[in-house]
């Protein structure tokens, strides 16, 4: 797939949903009603309107087929560790305020590290996740006075 | 001339060993905490505000603008080591600064940045010392109007960014200006696109939206990178130097850039991220090697490193002079200073003389001592390019989001990580510019607000942007800046085609 | 058989002792014995961000308990910012109970609710005690036709357009609000066309430039600017006179025969259903507090006015307020049912 078409795409319809949205944001109740819409609205148009270029653009120029001379298996697998990154972050802030920062962290990078670095060496793996958690939080919370969610219970 | 004088006090102010001992500690401190994605002088400052009840007024003023101007420095340490910047000054240090350091030029990149950071900043704190005064007075005459011009010639640095695909360029500016529109709506008290999620009344943080589509985005990349081989650790460095050559074509952006990061900081909410954005395109679009610009170009560092640095130096003007905090910083190093019992403002000269030129002096003391901490400082950092890259990026990845959360304390924010590291990942990959997008989100919600300030001052009439010779002047800045980048080209043209002909 | 008969045994008294265990600590969390409360670390929130007006007093708060030693335990100070203190109030939710949070809020607790950015009101609270209060006050540029607040309220009457007021914080809250008070019981009617121009902190630069008529701000914002003589301050917000030099000068608006006043109070407030033991202790201290040199020595040094009232008199003030408040927003169309 053209991923510059698709790009235009996706512009185009995160346009139109804007817009959508911004003409159904309530009227503002002093001085003009319209007014913490109009730019909203114009926005929602101009991206509607640019996605729409883009993809008769490239379309024109290169087709719907993609350009990209990377193998499929690889871009698959490219895709699959983004994929995977992204739900170790999510994974990451969903345990982060409930086991506290270090706990969460090591978790969060012992999925990326094995992403990266294979599971083979789960060794240097598991080190660099509990080292680097532990110094930053150490760094961060003790030294530099920010907030990092603590272990529930035991209150580290 | 009695300021003179005033400076000296000042100076033995700043001289005394102790104080020369606390504005090192701040500096490095300072420097340590700006290189922390998502952590910048704020942080230091407020870190710092409970030793203040201890250290006596003197002693803690000038810690703190250690720590100010070592934060200054730090920031583009991680911008040129691995493409995160360590606060928003430092973004346009990842333009050039990390091209560099994957040409293999990251010692020069490290050199340069912390030389022109300190040229950038005496010449400031000299200037500061004879102007400070009329600066102010002049900067009060920004009204909603000026403001807007400026933001608007601040964001036709895009015409040059999207050079090659204007379509792009645009879509990437205007989603920019549309996430900068996410939060409550300062002149209606309207809530747009908050989609019930509090976090998001107060908007979306753009250091968020740039760590996200420079850190994780990077990271992103990195995986096919390593695959195929070309991600490659350095193992061999170089002295933190630079070459007469770098000098050569950086001297005259670093003396071009500094006064103009010193009037912007001066502006009450323009700051260094403005200083170093606008300072950036325009270098780019006076240099000859204007096209080098974004792969490595030396210039392109030294440039917006000067300006946020002296940019640093002139936020503190309405800050000193009028008791009005020109940025998210001076606004913290003011609670301070109200904790230590002064008032910043027209008074504080008065009645703490001594307090306020030590503060002046230190400055200059402060720059110096940074400059020559950093040189070997960066020898020691840029072995952060040895670590091997498949561990490096996870801890990128780590660095990122606590930094994020140092930010604002909110998990929302981890998820906007997510969903804008996809974004800028998909970017890069349909070759869409992000810095149009940067730009946007950075001086989006300012020039709206600033726009409709203007027009309910003025009652609906237009009239009022180009009233005033400040805004006239801006308006024509902002349309060269535009059509600059295309006329250049057809001149380009034209002489190409000249010299073929011949 | 016999394994398995162990092994449930085993199963069981483990989940038992562990639901025992976490409710010993979740009871330690809520109930650690009158007489050695406080144990723990007490946890200080400033809703806001570092060096802004919340983070400040509670700084203040902890540092004059520490010096005096009414507090033995330490009281680090986090900031939990966002949602004009909207985000806080949600995480105070989750912490119903809790004996060892406090928290500072002042009027935008009120509006948050008020105008619908939280569904949490200050009764989702435990309020302690009121301890500080700043003023609103009006200034305008020190050569400006106006010399006195009627002044500007005969000029709005006329047309309410005619005078652009500007502040630091959006719109329907606290720097609109104080001053839409003060134009209503001066009679001013159609609150709703009086244009109220939103600055992002630069209101001070803004009203020195001469680009807007009148800044409402807070007393202490500006103090320095009126110490010099830059700016001119119309009134302020007060019951009486307060403050010494400048500031004393400053009429209030009630002087100036407008009926009203405008306290910008802060004070310290505990999760809901904060333990009776704990709300006890602290109002205990905090009276105690209020009385000793060296909170009087914070709020001279601050310029914040004393306005202490305890626990009940803070929450029958509350009520009232959050009806004065409802009033104003009403009026303006910005109160969400």
């Amino acid at each position: 797939m053209n991923l510059s078409a698709l790009a235009g795409i996706f512009a185009f319809v995160i346009g139109a949903i804007y817009t959508i949205q911004a003409f159904m944001l309530p009227n503002a109740s002093i001085g003009n009603p319209m007014a913490p819409k109009v730019l909203p609205i114009g926005l929602g148009i101009l991206m509607t309107f640019f996605g729409l270029i883009l993809t008769f653009q490239e379309v024109r120029k290169n087709g719907l087929k993609s350009k990209d001379k990377t193998d499929q298996k690889e871009k698959d697998d490219n895709v699959k560790k983004i994929v995977f990154t992204c739900g170790a972050a999510i994974i990451y802030a969903l345990l982060f305020n409930r086991i506290g920062y270090i706990l969460s962290t090591i978790v969060f990078l012992e999925i990326v590290l094995t992403l990266f670095n294979g599971k083979k060496k789960w060794k240097t793996n598991t080190a660099v996740s509990i080292c680097f958690s532990v110094f930053i939080y150490i760094v961060f919370s003790k030294f530099l006075g920010v907030i990092l969610p603590k272990i529930p219970f035991i209150y580290i | 001339m009695e300021i003179l004088s005033y400076l000296l006090n000042g100076f033995t102010v700043a001289l005394k060993p102790m104080n020369l001992m606390w504005v090192t500690i701040g500096g490095v401190l300072g420097t340590i905490v700006g290189m922390l994605p998502g952590l910048g002088p704020a942080t230091g400052v407020a870190v710092l505000l409970p030793l203040t009840f201890t250290m006596g007024p003197e002693a803690s003023l000038i810690t703190m603008a250690g720590i100010y101007y070592g934060a200054m420095f730090g920031g583009s340490r991680s911008s040129i080591l691995i493409n995160t910047p360590g606060d928003g000054a430092a973004i346009a240090a990842t333009f050039d600064g990390y091209p560099m350091a994957q040409n293999g030029r990251a010692e020069a990149a490290l050199a340069m940045s912390a030389i022109a950071s300190f040229i950038g900043g005496i010449l400031a704190a000299i200037v500061m010392v004879f102007v400070a005064q009329p600066v102010a007075k002049f900067a009060l005459k920004f009204g909603p109007a000026e403001y807007f011009m400026l933001m608007v010639f601040a964001l036709s640095a895009t015409a040059s960014m999207a050079k090659g695909n204007l379509t792009r360029g645009f879509i990437s500016m205007v989603l920019g200006l549309m996430i900068a529109t996410v939060g409550i709506d300062a002149q209606s008290g309207l809530e747009r696109f908050t989609f019930g999620i509090l976090e998001l009344q107060t908007g979306i943080d753009f250091l968020v939206v740039i760590i996200a589509v420079y850190a994780l985005g990077e990271v992103f990349k990195a995986f096919k990178m390593i695959k195929e081989g070309k991600k490659k650790m350095q193992t061999k460095f170089g002295k933190i130097w630079i070459t007469k050559e770098d000098w050569k074509r950086s001297k005259w952006p670093i003396l071009r850039s500094a006064p103009l990061g010193f009037f912007i900081g001066a502006l009450p909410g323009a700051g260094g991220t403005m200083a170093s954005l606008i300072a950036y395109n325009n270098e780019k679009q006076l240099s000859e090697h204007s096209d080098e610009f974004g792969k490595g170009a030396i210039e392109g560092l030294a440039a917006p490193e000067s300006a946020n640095n002296a940019a640093s130096v002139g936020a503190l003007i309405p800050m000193l002079t009028l008791g009005i905090p020109g940025s998210g910083t001076t606004a913290v190093m003011m609670g301070a200073l109200l904790m230590l019992g002064l008032q910043p403002g027209p008074m504080l000269f008065q009645q703490h003389p001594n307090l306020a030129w030590g503060l002046i002096a230190s400055m200059f003391i402060g720059n110096m001592i940074l400059a020559i901490v950093n040189i070997p400082l960066a020898g020691v950092l840029v072995r952060v390019l040895s670590i091997p890259p498949k561990i490096l990026y996870p801890i990128i990845l780590g660095l990122a989001f606590v930094g994020t959360y140092a930010i604002s304390n909110s998990i929302v924010d981890f998820y906007l990580l997510v969903i804008f590291g996809v974004m800028g990942y998909f970017m890069s990959k349909t070759k869409i510019p992000t810095a149009p997008l940067i730009l946007a989100v950075i001086v989006g919600n300012s020039m709206e607000q600033s726009f409709r300030q203007a027009l309910t001052i003025s009652n609906g009439s237009y009239g009022i942007f180009f009233k005033s010779t400040i805004s006239i002047i801006l308006f024509i800045l902002t349309i060269v800046s535009i059509m600059y980048p295309f006329v250049r080209d057809k001149i380009k043209k034209k002489k190409s085609v000249a010299g073929l002909n011949n | 058989m016999r394994i398995k008969k162990m092994v449930t045994v085993v199963v069981v008294v483990s989940l038992a002792l562990s639901l025992v265990l976490s409710g010993c600590t979740q009871k330690q969390a809520s109930s650690g014995g009158n007489a050695d409360y406080p144990k723990r670390p007490m946890e200080f929130i400033a809703p806001g961000g570092a060096g802004g007006g919340w983070d400040l007093t509670i700084r203040t708060v902890a540092k004059v308990l520490q010096d005096t030693k009414l507090v033995s335990v330490p009281m680090p100070v986090t900031n939990r910012p966002g949602g004009g203190g909207g985000v806080n109030l949600a995480y105070l939710q989750e912490k119903k109970g809790s004996d060892s949070i406090i928290s500072v809020y002042s009027p935008p607790l009120i509006l948050i609710n008020l105008n619908g950015s939280t569904d949490f009101s200050y009764k989702d609270t435990t309020p302690l005690a009121r301890l500080i209060a700043d003023y609103g006050v009006f200034v305008v540029a020190k050569d400006s036709k106006f010399q006195t607040i009627n002044d500007v309220m005969e000029a709005l009457k006329k047309d309410p357009k005619s005078v652009k007021i500007g502040g630091n914080s959006s719109a329907g809250s606290m720097d609109h609000i104080q001053f839409l008070m003060m134009a209503k019981a001066a009679g001013v009617k159609n609150l709703k066309e009086i244009d109220y121009v939103s600055f992002q902190e630069s209101g001070a630069s803004q009203i020195l430039g001469g680009h807007i008529d009148l800044f409402s701000t807070g007393l202490g914002e500006v103090q320095g600017l009126l110490e010099s003589g830059d700016l001119k301050a119309l009134a302020h917000t007060a019951e009486k006179r307060v403050g010494t030099g400048v500031v004393a000068e400053i009429p209030t608006v009630k002087e100036q025969g407008i009926d009203a006043t405008f306290v910008n109070w802060r004070g310290l407030f505990g999760p809901p259903e904060m333990p009776d033991y704990a709300v006890k202790y602290w109002t205990d201290v905090l009276a105690k507090m209020v009385e000793t040199e060296e909170w009087k020595e914070a709020r001279e040094r601050n310029n914040w006015d004393d306005a202490y009232l305890d626990a009940d008199e803070f929450k029958a003030f509350l009520d009232k307020t959050n009806e004065d408040y409802k009033g104003i927003l009403e009026e303006i169309g910005m109160l969400k049912k």
